[in-house]
């Protein structure tokens, strides 16, 4: 049996202590580059197969520039048997996109051509990415290979695995919510979305020397794809969460503390001080309004 | 005595030092062949704890008792050498020596039978209760010998009190005057002598020859640095006996089980499975085992069966209990480190098999994907100094940082754990009071990789290490100080292997000398008694004991305890290790056992310099429920309090 498991290389921002609107807030040091971690438990569950049956392989695929190479080094070293990575190097620029990825339209086009030529009975793939959070590309993979779907299981076991024309049984427990879980079973050939829950192990040294020089295979489909259905116009990054001001020196004057404590909350503010006439103060705080498309109304007077 | 050797005696003698020599070879082939050449031993640690006992004294009876052996042993046996060469020495220093040999005598009957009776009111069943053929074999050369003595002062029939054999003249009133007698004694006593040192090889008496050869190659340089195994070449730990160092080996043959590694363990007196002993001695089995395999290979051909796995023997359960307190090293009087064999294990568990415990695997995965034992990510490292005007290294006006004396390492949980990153202004308030020209690395800083190092994790600590190094590199530090002793450890003791050797010094260090040089002036009082714990790895690993106590002491109106367990003795508060991730499920908790001799002591404050021991202690004297509570605090925060 050969398992796909789809995984994402994202860069997870999970801080915002930066100054500037224009990169939102965000500093380089604000994001780790990782395997979406749902994709991780995803592979863990396929690895728990692929311990308990023979002939079974667990191939990688990811779609896109490898831009969190040792992460995905260290998801082949956990005991996937292959890494194939989709070239998108060919392809128009997906520059109306806030983070440069195809739509998930494409990106299915892309890996369910990828699943047919490997030849993959089972795939499975991450409930949803940490940067996009979508949560499309199982459904829309099932879709375009004509395959059951189910949605965020969190584990997996075979009842079958006679893998003739009827194919193999599989049953697998998907959370529906609110704490409450089903269990379904369902045929192979299927696609199924992981939820988290179960931890990706920690990788052995024989294998993790072999996956440090493991070059991946390249899949090119070339520009040929689909064109994309939809855009993504705007991406709002949250205000930043205010932060926990430590008290100010207790040796201070009571004025100099309240300073302190209104500085202190007023850093996440991150505002730009405008100096010079007061004419000029309104042209830059227009200029400001309009370049962070707070001001889209042709009314105001440039 | 007089009597010259015949050449039949010679031939024994050959015999028996050849059944010694040969026994001890094949024993040790597994060791002496990794062994590499010239290395260079102590000289002066075997005057110490070889020749004075300095280390076996530590408990004073049985130090005592057997020190009386030793050089019962030692100086008979020159003698006794020496005379077989037939010097011709005046009448008043024959008998002096005569006199001291008597006294040699009696200095090890005294020991061997204190020793002797020592095993058997014994109820220990791992300890060395189960030699009694040494001891045995003890008796009989002394009392054989004395009774040779005797007889041929009854023969002589001198007249008086014979002075220089006090001894020997008690035995003549008991010997029989007869000359067949006394040469019948004079070789029991010299084919008990010849047994003795045959069978050391074969008996617990190898001791005597595997022992000291370990006091001289006792480890080199820094106690507490562990071992740096080259990863590329495949060396991630010790699955077998075979993957251990050939000094590891000999640690194994030069234990004794004496049992003291065991009566300071914090595991094992907690009711934890781990015993450094018997660590120990699982590991000199299964090197019997192997050396026995080997014998069997080169006798006739046939496939030697692969060395028992160490995990057999030693439970998983034994080698995560342990919190590398380095009390078993401390306390070993003859220097083995069960320490460094159990490191070795996790590593092989944790890199080779991919086995480390649950509970410490979120921990782990956010120090390899953040940097930080909690996860929140370096772009948050710097947010404990809201507001304090730290200045950072990165943006002091050189760039080479020459403007910046002292780089303070604030560590992971001055960093991001509420009750440490007080702490941390603390320490910035100090050294703002004292006019030190400081700076932090900011966010350039990564956890240090203590945690990943003790939990076995070699390829996350240099990662983790190689980050920090290139950046003090880059910046050019000379002088750290650190918050938490983990930290300082790691900074002094290990990175040097790594090639960044630079002055660390741990903050209570730094403290004290401001405090002498009267750079600050602690003016208010804190706590009326107060008491220190000392931080394994501050203590033990790192020999500072005093400053803390110093500064306690120069905070007015503080009146210091000391609680029963102190200094090198001190007992861990269970954090170390990588224990601070790890569930206790087995035995009482460390730090209640901790907290409860604490409580004992009767004091308002405790003041400890270790973040680790921080947390522990105060949920241990919490989960006491006392009427009166003491409080837990950093030395750190005392100072700061303290200035006003």
């Amino acid at each position: 049996m050969k398992i796909i498991v789809c995984a994402k290389q994202i860069r997870h921002t999970y801080a915002r202590t930066g100054t500037s609107p224009e990169s939102h807030y965000i500093r380089p040091e604000d994001g780790v580059y990782r395997v979406n971690p749902h994709d991780e438990a995803a592979l863990e569950l396929a690895l728990r197969l692929k311990d308990e049956y023979e002939n079974t392989t667990v191939v990688l695929l990811t779609l896109g520039p490898m831009i969190a190479e040792e992460e995905i080094r260290r998801c082949m070293a956990t005991g996937a048997d292959d890494l194939y990575q989709i070239n998108v190097t060919g392809h128009p620029p997906y520059a109306a996109d806030p983070l440069d990825q195809p739509d998930p339209w494409v990106k299915s086009d892309l890996m369910a051509r990828a699943v047919k030529d490997l030849k993959g009975d089972l795939v499975l793939c991450g409930k949803a990415s940490l940067d996009k959070g979508s949560g499309q590309m199982g459904a829309l993979l099932a879709h375009r290979l004509d395959l059951p779907f189910v949605s965020a299981i969190t584990d997996l076991t075979i009842t079958d695995l006679s893998m003739d024309k009827s194919g193999g049984t599989l049953r697998v427990q998907r959370s529906a919510g609110r704490g409450v879980r089903e269990i379904i079973e369902c045929r192979l050939p299927a696609v199924f979305s992981v939820d988290l829950g179960r931890d990706l192990r920690l990788p052995k040294f024989a294998k993790r020397q072999w996956a440090e020089a493991y070059a991946p295979r390249q899949l090119d489909y070339g520009a040929d794809v689909d064109a994309p259905k939809m855009v993504c116009a705007h991406r709002f990054q949250p205000r930043p969460r205010p932060k926990i001001v430590p008290a100010p020196d207790s040796r201070l004057q009571a004025y100099e503390r309240i300073m302190q404590l209104l500085a202190g909350s007023k850093v996440e503010k991150k505002g730009e001080m405008l100096t010079g006439s007061p004419e000029s103060q309104v042209d830059g705080i227009i200029a400001f309004l309009r370049a962070n498309d707070f001001l889209v109304s042709t009314n105001a007077d440039p | 005595m007089k009597a010259l050797l015949t050449s039949f005696d010679l031939l024994l003698i050959a015999a028996a030092f050849l059944i010694m020599a040969v026994g001890l070879a094949r024993r040790w082939s597994l060791w002496r062949t990794k062994k590499p050449a010239g290395i260079s031993g102590d000289w002066q640690g075997l005057k110490t704890s070889l020749l004075l006992h300095r280390d076996i004294l530590r408990r004073p009876s049985v130090g005592g008792a057997h020190l009386a052996a030793f050089w019962g042993v030692l100086i008979p046996l020159i003698v006794i050498i020496l005379a077989q060469f037939g010097f011709i020495i005046p009448q008043a220093p024959a008998k002096l020596l005569h006199l001291i040999q008597d006294l040699a005598g009696i200095a090890l009957l005294t020991g061997t039978l204190f020793l002797l009776f020592r095993r058997l009111g014994s109820t220990d069943a791992e300890g060395p209760t189960r030699t009694m053929v040494p001891m045995v074999l003890l008796l009989v050369i002394l009392v054989s010998g004395f009774m040779a003595e005797g007889s041929r002062l009854s023969i002589l029939r001198a007249d008086g009190f014979p002075w220089p054999s006090p001894l020997g003249w008690f035995f003549s009133l008991i010997s029989p005057t007869s000359p067949v007698f006394m040469q019948m004694m004079i070789r029991l006593h010299f084919f008990a002598v010849l047994a003795l040192f045959a069978a050391i090889p074969f008996t617990f008496m190898r001791h005597a020859a595997a022992s000291p050869l370990n006091v001289f190659y006792r480890k080199q340089g820094a106690r507490a640095a562990l071992t740096l195994p080259s990863i590329e070449s495949g060396e991630i730990g010790a699955k077998t006996v075979e993957d251990l160092s050939w000094k590891q080996m000999l640690d194994a043959e030069a234990c004794v089980a004496c049992g003291r590694c065991d009566e300071n363990c914090p595991a094992a007196i907690s009711g934890k499975p781990l015993s450094p002993r018997k660590i120990i001695r699982n590991i000199r089995e299964q090197m019997e085992t192997v050396t026995a395999d080997q014998k069997r290979l080169s006798n006739k051909l046939g496939n030697v069966p692969e060395p028992p796995l160490l995990e057999n023997a030693i439970t998983a359960d034994e080698m995560w209990a342990c919190t590398s307190c380095m009390a078993c090293v401390e306390h070993c009087p003859v220097f083995i480190e069960p320490l460094d064999k159990i490191i070795d294990m996790r590593r092989y568990q944790v890199m080779g098999e991919a086995r480390l415990p649950a509970e410490a695997r979120p921990m782990i995965r956010d120090l390899d994907l953040y940097g930080d034992v909690q996860g929140k990510g370096v772009a948050h490292r710097t947010d404990w100094a809201i507001n304090r005007e730290v200045s950072q290294i990165s943006r002091t006006p050189t760039q080479s940082g020459s403007d910046v004396d002292t780089l303070l390492w604030v560590g992971c949980s001055g960093a991001f754990h509420p009750r440490n990153q007080e702490t941390s202004r603390a320490m910035v308030k100090i050294l703002k009071a004292a006019g030190i020209r400081f700076a932090i690395l900011g966010k350039e800083e990564v956890c240090c990789g203590d945690p990943a190092r003790r939990l076995g994790d070699e390829i996350l600590f240099r990662k983790l290490a190689r980050a920090n190094i290139d950046r003090l590199n880059h910046y050019q530090v000379k002088k750290i100080v650190t918050l938490c002793p983990h930290c300082l450890n790691t900074l002094k003791n290990d990175y040097p292997d790594l090639g960044c050797k630079m002055e660390v010094i741990h903050a209570t260090e730094l403290v004290m000398t401001l405090i002498r040089d009267k750079r600050i002036a602690l003016k208010y009082p804190v706590a009326d008694k107060m008491a220190i714990h000392d931080a394994c790895y501050l203590g033990r690993y790192n020999q500072v004991y005093q400053p803390p106590r110093d500064i306690c002491r120069a905070v007015p109106g503080t009146r210091l305890k000391e609680t029963a367990r102190n200094r090198d003795n001190g007992f861990c508060c269970g954090g170390g290790g990588g224990r601070m991730w790890l569930h206790e499920n087995i035995g009482q908790n460390i730090n209640v056992v901790r907290a409860e001799e604490m409580a004992k002591t009767d004091v308002d404050l405790i003041g400890t310099a270790c973040p680790y021991c921080l947390v522990m202690l105060d949920d241990g004297v919490k989960s006491l429920e006392l009427e009166k509570t003491p409080k837990v605090a950093d030395i750190i925060d005392i100072v700061a309090d303290s200035l006003g």
